[in-house]
């Protein structure tokens, strides 16, 4: 095995899909809740166009937390004639719901709104759009918001997605290397969450590292066609410091910016303190310098020591590499060649 | 041609050139000495400068037998081995009239300034100087492989036939009767189309040989000359044959070694009178007196000359390879493997050769309805004479029987069927089948084509190139390819039993070449470690149809390289 089956291994652990098994509890609580909230919808005369799934778990990049805490993050879309002219009354009623179901902590934030399943170790978004003629509004403010804070806010939830999902500047075998740069977010998450303390590791925001990642990341693949994540990563790392996510405040701190790249193109760390900045660029670049190192490292299990150090240890220090490759059959039923004679 | 400029040029040059003849057809002549001798060379200009210019040696003092210059008419023609390959430069002419000239001067001053070196040049040169003698157009075609002495027999022509095999005399020796293993001498004598002639003769080997003569007047006593250098280990046998067989017509074939080579050559001895009585072998001047004596050139017919000659091995003689799939890539691979000089090419599909196959296959219509491996093996019966090839009907996977495997030295796989291909390769790896296999496919569109040599306890087989790229598990597609999976890339033209991955003939042999060298090379021993090879082609006819590449063929850069099979995360190969 070389150390690009290592990284499989460790993906296959860290990975979170909504068909996961370890997923299954959230997966009906979402297809509940969400059934409860259209109907609800209905009763009170919004239009329900659609609802769709938002978040990691729509752009492939969920990870399984250290914690093994789900999330839930889910859009319900209205269309505009049916909206109510305040925004916070469709997410009161998702509130009610919510609250019905015997959730703990279930709040209007400003931009949705959160519960939490201690239980299930399940956390809970939901938001709300109104949409006309493709064009997307999210409804932001809380319960007790005054009337300008109330404001259905011009939005581009699938736009954000489309753009994570982007991949025809990849060239050929384009699937394969945005697969990759699924991989390497999930890597950069799961490096947070077990770099950082969690009161800390909360505030560097997934999209914020999924953006900056987007951003960064360009693939790598050997001559022969196969990925080689550990570059992938370090090129990546390498760039996100070389950006202008960091800027320095004196005395060794940072801020850090890093601006949705569609609407409402606000910055996704904004109000975040320089300590935050501060302790995710030096982490980053500690992550370069054991990135570069374990490059550099010819033995298989050192470079697996280094980043067991980054990752924790669903990335595994195998006790030889002499010892055979696990036979991992094909998933698929069959596959169409280009094969003939 | 403007002779005058030329001639100007050359005098600059320090020549004495000049310009001589009618104005309608002037020749250009150069004089110059050589040891002590004037001598002239005359260039009858030709509108086109299509080669070096020729400069004849004109009006020659005597000199002797100069090796590389044939007299005829008064004009000595001067051989400066002037091959196609050399490049003339027909925009300077001059220029090329000079360099000729330096050469055709150089020659005659070697030949004439060192006698020793001129001998030993008609030595080398003996074999085109003997054909200079000989007046039938035609060589004999002897199927000697070791120059043994003995009798041979001389079957003439078939009647009336102007080309081919059976237009040639042959002389088939005693070590060569087992006619099997000389197909073309087997289909031309086995046909009863030659006559049953009672001409015999012999092969003998001389120890040395005079340079050969200038005329056929000359060939008599050097015939007398000649016969005194039989080798010492033919002399018992010639002294027998010459003493006890008596005829009208005898033919002696020699070879002498000489510094090009074993050179072969012939001379027919025919009673001038044929009703008189038949005379043995004549051994002196006066036995002579009896006979007509005519210079025949000859052409061996032997594995040992024939195949290196054509680019084969004699040392893979013994090889036995199994060849499953017959299709475009299979019949090309089939020919360039038999030419490769194989002794035992065993072909199998159980496919019949249609219509439809005819653009991108080696066979001809003459087989449109045979099996494709019938119509092959007999195919590669006519075309390679030391072949022995056999036909099957099976399809790859009725050859899981480890016996039958493990007789073969290789086992090649043209068949394009993934599947099929990964079953055996299991069958191949429980059985513990000792053989090495070569699997081959061509891609659509033009796109590549690869192989891989799988050698049976080395590092790397079959599933190292089918390592998934995502996974590094099991994949059910070979890593190798260029076009991505699951794209509909065949055509329909007729249903859906005539559906077609499309390439053509081209395709099909760039995929054969690649599989046959690995192939070749591993029997030479070349190839010790399984290996893998892929060409690469030009994408623009699958993009323009929609398909999507694969990264692999973005950046693989080594078409044609046989590089290591092994990969890293194949769960077959592991340490």
């Amino acid at each position: 095995m070389g150390i690009q089956s290592r990284f499989n291994d460790f993906h296959n652990r860290i990975r979170l899909s909504r068909t996961d098994e370890n997923y299954k509890k959230a997966r009906e609580k979402d297809d509940s809740i969400t059934e409860e909230i259209v109907k609800a919808f209905r009763d009170k005369g919004y239009e329900v166009k659609t609802n769709f799934l938002q978040g990691s778990l729509s752009t492939d990049t969920a990870v399984i937390h250290e914690e093994k805490d789900f999330d839930i993050d889910r859009a319900i879309i209205i269309t505009k004639d049916s909206s109510p002219d305040d925004p916070v009354e469709p997410k009161l009623v998702i509130y009610d719901i919510l609250g019905n179901r015997g959730f703990k902590n279930h709040k209007v934030k400003t931009p949705c709104v959160t519960a939490d399943y201690i239980a299930e170790n399940l956390h809970i978004d939901f938001t709300v759009y109104r949409e006309a003629y493709g064009s997307y509004e999210l409804a932001l403010g809380k319960t007790h918001s005054n009337a300008e804070n109330k404001i259905w806010s011009p939005s581009d939830p699938l736009g954000l997605k489309d753009w994570i999902k982007e991949n025809s500047t990849y060239g050929n075998s384009a699937d394969k290397k945005q697969q990759q740069f699924n991989r390497i977010v999930r890597y950069l998450k799961r490096w947070r969450d077990h770099q950082f303390s969690h009161n800390v590791a909360r505030k560097i925001f997934s999209i914020g590292i999924t953006v900056m990642a987007k951003e960064t990341f360009f693939p790598v693949f050997n001559d022969e066609g196969f990925p080689s994540d550990l570059d992938a990563l370090k090129n990546c790392v390498d760039s996100m410091l070389l950006n202008s996510y960091f800027a320095p405040q004196g005395d060794g701190k940072y801020s850090v910016t890093v601006m949705l790249p569609k609407s409402p193109c606000r910055d996704i760390f904004h109000g975040s303190s320089n300590d935050t900045g501060t302790q995710f660029k030096n982490k980053l670049d500690t992550l370069k310098t054991k990135l570069s190192d374990a490059l550099a490292e010819t033995d298989e299990i050192e470079q697996c020591k280094i980043l067991n150090k980054l990752f924790g240890d669903d990335f595994e220090i195998p006790e030889s590499t002499a010892k055979a490759a696990k036979t991992a059959f094909a998933t698929a039923g069959s596959v169409g060649t280009s094969q003939g004679a | 041609m403007n002779l005058e400029f030329i001639k100007d040029y050359l005098i600059s040059k320090g020549f004495e050139a000049s310009v001589v003849g009618e104005n309608d057809s002037p020749n250009l002549v150069v004089k110059f000495l050589v040891d002590g001798k004037d001598l002239e060379l005359i260039c009858f200009p030709e509108k086109e400068i299509s080669r070096l210019p020729i400069f004849y040696l004109h009006k020659p003092p005597d000199l002797g037998v100069l090796a590389h210059v044939n007299f005829l008419a008064g004009f000595g023609f001067i051989c400066l081995n002037d091959r196609d390959s050399v490049s003339v430069n027909f925009e300077q002419p001059h220029l090329a009239y000079e360099d000729s000239l330096r050469k055709h001067i150089a020659l005659l001053e070697k030949t004439i300034g060192d006698p020793d070196w001129n001998y030993s040049e008609l030595l080398r040169e003996f074999k085109p100087n003997w054909n200079r003698l000989c007046t039938e157009n035609k060589p004999l075609i002897c199927s000697s492989s070791n120059a043994d002495a003995e009798i041979i027999d001389i079957l003439k022509p078939v009647s009336k036939a102007t080309v081919g095999f059976d237009s040639y005399y042959l002389a088939v020796p005693n070590n060569t009767k087992d006619l099997n293993s000389y197909t073309y001498i087997r289909e031309s004598v086995g046909d009863n189309k030659r006559s049953r002639s009672s001409e015999k003769g012999l092969i003998l080997s001389l120890s040395s040989v005079t340079p050969a003569p200038i005329s056929p007047v000359e060939l008599g006593s050097w015939y007398i000359e000649n016969i005194k250098n039989i080798e010492a280990g033919h002399l018992d046998f010639f002294r027998n044959t010459a003493t006890k067989w008596v005829d009208h017509e005898i033919w002696i074939v020699f070879n002498a070694k000489v510094s090009s080579g074993i050179t072969w050559f012939c001379i027919k001895l025919s009673a001038k009178d044929k009703k008189a009585r038949k005379r043995p072998i004549p051994l002196s001047v006066e036995d002579l007196t009896h006979w007509n004596l005519s210079a025949h050139s000859v052409s061996l017919f032997n594995k040992e000359l024939i195949m290196p000659r054509g680019g084969a091995y004699p040392s893979l003689a013994a090889k036995k390879v199994l060849l499953v799939g017959c299709g475009s890539v299979g019949s090309e691979i089939a020919h360039k493997v038999a030419s490769s000089g194989v002794g035992e090419l065993h072909l199998s599909d159980p496919e019949v050769f249609e219509t439809e196959n005819l653009y991108r296959h080696t066979l001809s219509r003459s087989w449109i309805g045979y099996k494709k491996s019938l119509g092959l093996s007999l195919d590669l019966g006519v075309k390679y004479p030391w072949l022995k090839s056999k036909h099957f009907s099976g399809a790859l996977l009725d050859f899981r029987n480890r016996a039958l495997l493990e007789q073969y030295d290789l086992v090649i796989i043209a068949i394009g069927a993934p599947t099929h291909e990964r079953l055996f390769h299991d069958f191949i790896l429980n059985e513990e089948v000792d053989t090495p296999v070569v699997n081959t496919w061509v891609e659509g569109y033009g796109l590549g084509g690869h192989a891989t040599l799988d050698i049976p306890d080395k590092k790397g087989c079959l599933r190292c190139a089918y390592v998934d790229t995502d996974s590094l598990g099991r994949g059910l597609s070979s890593n190798l390819n260029f076009l991505e999976d699951n794209q509909d890339l065949t055509i329909n033209h007729a249903g859906c039993g005539d559906l077609f991955l499309p390439y053509n003939a081209m395709y099909s042999a760039q995929t054969a070449l690649i599989a046959s060298e690995l192939a070749v090379k591993y029997l030479l021993g070349k190839i010790t470690e399984s290996s893998k090879v892929s060409w690469k082609g030009d994408a623009s006819d699958a993009v323009s149809n929609g398909f999507k590449l694969t990264h692999r063929y973005d950046v693989f850069s080594k078409s044609l390289q046989v590089t290591p099979l092994h990969n890293l995360d194949c769960d077959i190969c592991h340490d």
